[in-house]
């Protein structure tokens, strides 16, 4: 349940977005923040570059008593730190016991979304939750071979990472996760990020189980929820 | 006995992406052993590093094996069935260029058969197909020079061709079809995948005795001292695997394998293969643990060797003196509980918690977890 002033509070995400700020992350964790999160980001600042020295991040401070790690998998090809702190902050995480999200962030170039989808692939083992964003699903459909309607049920199936969703403003969200399917429709219009901060916000205090996950699918998809007039 | 261990993949902690980096890696923690995933298509431009991988494993020591499509419908329709077969091309050709000692399979859903023989014999068939196919790829000693770039090729077998156990029910891939099939196949290799037998089998994996029943059942079926296992942690539920867990957040432990191994693993040659989410780190948590169960295993030995000597000394019976040593540890034992005993009540207090998670005020997934909890 939300608190009586409409924000989550006492949920904890560290971003590892850049430093521009428009990446699937960082969008995802400024919904949260909005919502109430306390969020942590990474590359802190305007000013800030993808060159910065990855190996002077103390992950196991910065991941702290933390719920959710939230990265994207645009992040490794922004240079080669990028890529550095990307495969740590998942192996902290991991260690630390905080659940890692990887926002699939919408293709720019099929060579590169390619190498991004590789790469997620390599470390599918570490992450808890996939979103899929929805102008991604196809891009990923080409390069497995997969027909879009199967594939969160066979990204899931594959490679048994806990919960594979997806959000469009028009069809609703779809979640895949290791009892089954929830679908839910919505009409409020948010924007899948939006949803996706939701979903995050609402998740720790429901219980990872399946009603829970059916309640802040459904929370996540309301206008008021979202922030939204 | 020989064991090898490694990571299923490169390392998390290499900086570098590329095979031979992560070999260079592994090798500097110690490990031996690597399996390449082929999860994904294999480019061209991937074959220079595979070969330069091939060339650093034949020249060292170090154990190169290749994993080939997570996704595979073998039992399903003729459509299915070669839609996996030349995925599986792909990967026995790269696995040629790489050394691969071990090509592991899956063979997928049970599709359009029951579990049963005739499953099994499907299996079979297509299973001795491919390591045909493993062998012509291989090619003749003949051609001996046509190879020159490939030393392996002439100077080595061919590759192994791996059956992995599956972890869910509703996929073929029991320990006793795999066992069956590689007992009929010659060529092929059972893939024990620990994770997907503890899952399966509703959480059988327990104790060093468990291990040894399961290693017993392998040899009297399939009569090979050669085994690949993968071991990794995992969260299962009726009999089927959720999904993978770093070892130390699993029940199942490695600390009953590597007892088994110490004590009794001395007719195999084994590789095992750490495909957990912290690939390297448990692989060198498995190597440690290995080598303390083989330390602990010696000193045992050492122990009733000294005993003998002394009794024989004494003139009296080893196991005589071994009920006097351990009554004299008890009797010690007891005594220092007495002195201890006042302190360990003052300190009778609540285990300190983590500060980073117990403490803080943040909400936690534990609190409230669920019966069906998804992670």
């Amino acid at each position: 349940m939300e608190d009586s002033d409409g924000s989550v509070g006492n949920i904890g995400m560290v971003c590892l977005g850049g430093p521009n700020r428009i990446d699937g992350a960082s969008k995802t964790c400024i919904n949260a923040s909005k919502l109430g999160a306390e969020v942590r980001y990474i590359l802190e600042g305007e000013g800030h570059e993808w060159s910065f020295d990855q190996g002077g991040i103390e992950w196991s401070k910065e991941l702290g008593p933390a719920h959710w790690l939230v990265n994207c998998s645009s992040t490794p090809l922004m240079s080669e730190n990028a890529m550095g702190a990307w495969s740590a902050s998942m192996t902290f995480a991991e260690l630390e016991g905080t659940k890692t999200v990887m926002v699939i962030d919408s293709p720019e170039g099929d060579s590169e979304f390619g190498s991004s989808w590789g790469l997620v692939i390599e470390r599918i083992r570490q992450i808890h939750l996939i979103f899929v964003h929805p102008n991604a699903l196809r891009a990923i459909s080409a390069a497995e071979g997969i027909p879009t309607s199967d594939l969160l049920e066979e990204i899931r199936s594959r490679s048994l990472v806990p919960i594979v969703c997806t959000y469009n403003s028009i069809s609703g969200s779809v979640i895949e996760h290791a009892l089954g399917r929830i679908c839910a429709t919505s009409n409020s219009g948010i924007e899948p990020l939006q949803w996706l901060a939701g979903l995050l916000c609402h998740l720790p205090k429901v219980g990872s189980g399946i009603t829970g996950l059916e309640e802040a699918a459904m929370v996540a998809g309301r206008k008021k929820w979202a922030g939204l007039k | 006995m020989s064991l090898k261990l490694g990571p299923a993949g490169v390392p998390l902690s290499c900086k570098g992406r590329t095979i031979v980096e992560g070999m260079d890696d592994i090798t500097v923690l110690g490990l031996d052993a690597m399996e390449v995933q082929t999860v994904r298509t294999i480019q061209p431009q991937h074959f220079d590093q595979y070969w330069q991988a091939g060339i650093l494993s034949w020249k060292s020591e170090f154990e190169m094996n290749m994993h080939g499509p997570y996704y595979a419908e073998l039992l399903g329709n003729k459509r299915e069935r070669n839609r996996t077969l030349s995925k599986m091309e792909t990967s026995l050709q790269a696995g040629k260029i790489v050394n691969a000692r071990h090509l592991t399979f899956h063979v997928g859903p049970y599709g359009e058969f029951e579990p049963g023989s005739a499953a099994n014999e499907q299996v079979a068939n297509i299973m001795s197909g491919v390591v045909e196919r493993v062998e012509e790829v291989w090619g003749e000693s003949e051609n001996e020079e046509d190879y020159a770039a490939f030393p392996w090729l002439t100077e080595e077998k061919p590759s192994l061709v791996g059956i992995e156990t599956s972890g869910r029910q509703e996929l073929w891939g029991t320990v006793e079809e795999v066992l069956e099939v590689c007992n009929h196949v010659e060529g092929t290799v059972p893939v024990l995948n620990m994770g997907h037998i503890h899952a399966r089998g509703f959480g059988r994996l327990r104790t060093s005795e468990d291990y040894a029943e399961l290693f017993d059942q392998a040899r009297e079926t399939y009569g090979g001292s050669t085994f690949y296992c993968h071991f990794s942690g995992v969260e299962h539920r009726m009999g089927n695997t959720m999904h993978y867990t770093q070892i130390k957040k699993s029940d199942l432990k490695f600390e009953p394998f590597a007892e088994f191994l110490a004590e009794e693993g001395d007719w195999m040659d084994i590789t095992i293969i750490s495909d957990s989410p912290l690939l390297e780190h448990d692989a060198m948590y498995m190597r440690q643990h290995y080598d303390k169960a083989r330390q602990r295993l010696l000193e045992i030995r050492a122990r009733d060797e000294r005993r003998e000597k002394l009794a024989a000394e004494q003139g009296i019976d080893p196991e005589e003196l071994k009920k006097k040593e351990i009554e004299a540890a008890e009797a010690r034992k007891a005594q220092q509980e007495g002195v201890v005993e006042a302190p360990k009540e003052a300190i009778k207090a609540p285990a300190a918690q983590s500060p980073s998670k117990k403490n803080s005020k943040m909400i936690s997934f534990e609190d409230g977890k669920d019966e069906d909890d998804i992670f």
